[in-house]
């Protein structure tokens, strides 16, 4: 069982992120103020936290840093009504892991959450992954299948690479165009599909497929469904 | 470009050089007028002094012509006044004068000669002066004449007066003038840097004013009053759409929510249907509603503090890659050109990018299967170009101007996916770096997208 403290003002989104983190087999605790959202993140046992931006008593970016200060690293995904990029920085110099701006969608923040659970303390101290039958190499960048190698082009190796540092888990278009090409925009289109769609052709040997696409969500790696 | 004046232009210059006129035109009339008035009134006295000895010598008995004549040296001044005694056939008796003049009218009036008589003594030359003839009743010619040198010289004088009155007053005018009129151009200059500053988007800025309070700071203080106004009435727009944008925020969040939540729940495929075609509305309001806001966000000029030198080349490599695979797919072609050795341009890259990927998509949107586009970097006449050409139908040029409009959709491409906000993003995004957006139609027909960037 994860924990989660979801610090959200407004009831009504507060309320379905909960019900929405519940679903995924979350024991949820709601905070409405930001003196008894940090009163409960101080009181620890917990595994993510979401976080408003802005909270009718305290800025988010007060609470967040002073969890750091204080030296808790529990996972805070910041939830903001403030899409500006400098706010976004802001907000990760602060301490916060990850940035969603509203209005989002609940499959959005809950894979956000999902990746921010998963990750290790450290990545760089894994140097290799191995999925299935896929395995690839983080220092050499390469890719092997069944001892066969496949070339891949350095995008498509860090998309696998993303993919599969979060197997099983669910990941949407917007986190995988954030992470393999760094933008925080929404490229609107298709075309992020076209890219998997690349990929699936050099990765995918004939058999149950690899990289399951999540209808009006995302995409996961995983040796099944 | 703004509009630089060399020198002479200047309106300092143009003031100078007609005052200059004007007075080197006054000083010629005043000084000619002078000497017309004066050499006027030297003739006058002079005629006055030749009629007098005329009457005397006309009451003198011929006779006695001869000694009084030659008394008449005792007082008359050398060189001044002269007289000539001559037979009725013109042959020389006695007197200064050696030679009659033919043309010397015979009419007992005194006249003014230019080229005048001849003296004894002198070394041929002859002088003006006024001179009268006298027939005496014996048969012989007395000429009477007077020296008309000082009328020269007074000439001479005011001819010289004039000319130092000139240069002493135009060469320390033109010096004076060479130093005058580079304050009041810097200060120009100085104007016209602070208004690019501010129609670049840095609102902020203000026109410079200078301690003296004259008419260039009257100009500027107004357009300072002005800019103010426009800074508040933005500011006031700008926090009124900023207030709707949080407001609706949170309504649009708790729809989504609640559709989704909705969505959960077991239902009938009919149900099911209609909802994900609301959920489906609800994407559409929703990307809509960012898409302005984020070009709300962009038209905020603190953005451009975040400007850093990039590669245009690493960015449109990028862009390339990006959705070369998406051409494929179409089966287009995608090709990049750029040329070698491209300089860096400063601006955000992240925005760039964003720019440059809504032009591509729009460019293999529209064109059709088996088409090429092309995406360009360059530098001609000095300037960075990029580009992205592509062989579809192109836009017509009546709505050339309107795609550029927020929310506008052409005609033809209605039917197309998107929220026509593409290209009025990326037309605030050009703004914001100050480059320079046009679309222009390609050699084949199709679109030309050209940004002209800052200068190399």
């Amino acid at each position: 069982m994860n924990y989660a403290l979801v610090i959200e003002d407004d009831e009504v989104t507060a309320q379905s992120i909960t019900t929405e983190l519940q679903a995924h087999g979350f024991d949820v605790q709601w905070a409405s103020t930001g003196r008894d959202g940090l009163a409960k993140a101080i009181l620890g046992g917990l595994d993510v936290i979401t976080l408003d931006r802005m909270l009718p008593d305290f800025d988010g970016l007060t609470i967040v840093s002073t969890l750091r200060n204080l030296g808790i690293h529990t996972p805070v995904l910041m939830i903001s009504a403030l899409s500006d990029v400098d706010e976004r920085v802001k907000g990760l110099r602060c301490g916060g892991d990850d940035y969603l701006t509203k209005p989002f969608s609940m499959v959005e923040m809950v894979a956000r959450l999902e990746v921010l659970l998963r990750r290790p303390g450290s990545h760089s101290q894994v140097h290799q992954l191995s999925v299935g039958n896929l395995s690839i190499d983080l220092i050499e960048n390469t890719l092997v299948r069944c001892g066969e190698s496949i070339a891949l082009l350095p995008t498509e190796f860090k998309l696998l690479t993303y993919l599969m540092r979060n197997a099983g888990q669910q990941v949407t278009r917007t986190m995988l165009f954030e992470e393999v090409w760094g933008y925080h925009f929404d490229p609107g289109t298709n075309i992020i599909d076209v890219h998997i769609g690349r990929l699936r052709k050099k990765i995918e040997g004939p058999g149950a497929p690899l990289i399951h696409t999540i209808r009006g969500s995302g995409y996961m790696l995983a040796t099944q469904n | 470009m703004p509009l630089k004046t060399d020198r002479w232009r200047s309106s300092n210059s143009r003031l100078i050089g007609i005052y200059a006129i004007f007075f080197v035109v006054w000083g010629a009339v005043l000084t000619g007028v002078l000497y017309v008035e004066i050499s006027g009134y030297l003739g006058t006295v002079a005629e006055r002094t030749l009629m007098q000895r005329a009457h005397y010598y006309q009451k003198i008995d011929d006779a006695k012509l001869f000694d009084e004549l030659q008394g008449s040296e005792v007082y008359s001044i050398a060189g001044i006044d002269a007289y000539g005694l001559f037979e009725a056939n013109g042959q020389y008796v006695t007197g200064d004068l050696l030679k009659l003049r033919s043309n010397l009218p015979d009419d007992g009036r005194v006249h003014y000669l230019k080229h005048g008589l001849r003296m004894a003594g002198s070394q041929g030359e002859t002088r003006s002066s006024h001179a009268l003839l006298q027939h005496r009743s014996d048969g012989r010619i007395l000429i009477l004449a007077r020296d008309g040198g000082s009328i020269s010289a007074v000439g001479g004088i005011i001819g010289q007066a004039l000319f130092w009155g000139l240069s002493l007053t135009l060469i320390p005018g033109l010096i004076g003038w060479q130093l005058l009129r580079r304050r009041p151009l810097q200060r120009v200059e100085r104007l016209q840097r602070s208004t690019e500053s501010i129609v670049s988007g840095n609102l902020r800025e203000r026109l410079p004013l200078s301690p003296r309070r004259d008419e260039l700071d009257m100009l500027a203080h107004a357009v300072n009053t002005m800019l103010e106004h426009i800074e508040q009435l933005m500011h006031e727009v700008k926090s009124v759409c900023d207030g709707i944008a949080h407001d609706l925020r949170t309504p649009l969040t708790r729809l989504r929510a609640r559709l989704y939540q909705l969505q959960q729940l077991p239902m009938e495929e009919a149900h099911a249907l209609s909802l994900s075609l609301a959920m489906e509305e609800s994407e559409a309001i929703m990307l809509r509603f960012q898409g302005l806001l984020r070009i709300s966000e962009l038209e905020d000029s603190r953005r451009r503090l975040a400007f850093s030198p990039f590669q245009p080349a690493a960015l449109l490599q990028q862009a390339h890659d990006f959705y070369e695979p998406m051409a494929q797919e179409k089966h287009q072609l995608l090709t990049l050109e750029l040329e070698p050795d491209l300089p860096a341009l400063q601006g955000d890259q992240a925005l760039m990018f964003e720019a440059l990927v809504n032009l591509l998509d729009n460019a293999i949107k529209f064109t059709p299967p088996g088409g090429h586009i092309r995406l360009c970097a360059k530098v001609a006449e000095g300037v960075h170009h990029i580009e992205v050409i592509d062989n579809g139908p192109g836009i017509p040029e009546a709505e050339r101007e309107s795609v550029l409009r927020r929310l506008y959709r052409g005609n033809a491409t209605r039917q197309q996916p998107g929220h026509g906000l593409g290209l009025s993003l990326v037309a605030a995004i050009i703004r914001m770096h100050a480059f320079n957006l046009k679309v222009l139609t390609a050699d084949s027909g199709g679109t030309h997208v050209t940004i002209k960037c800052s200068r190399v």
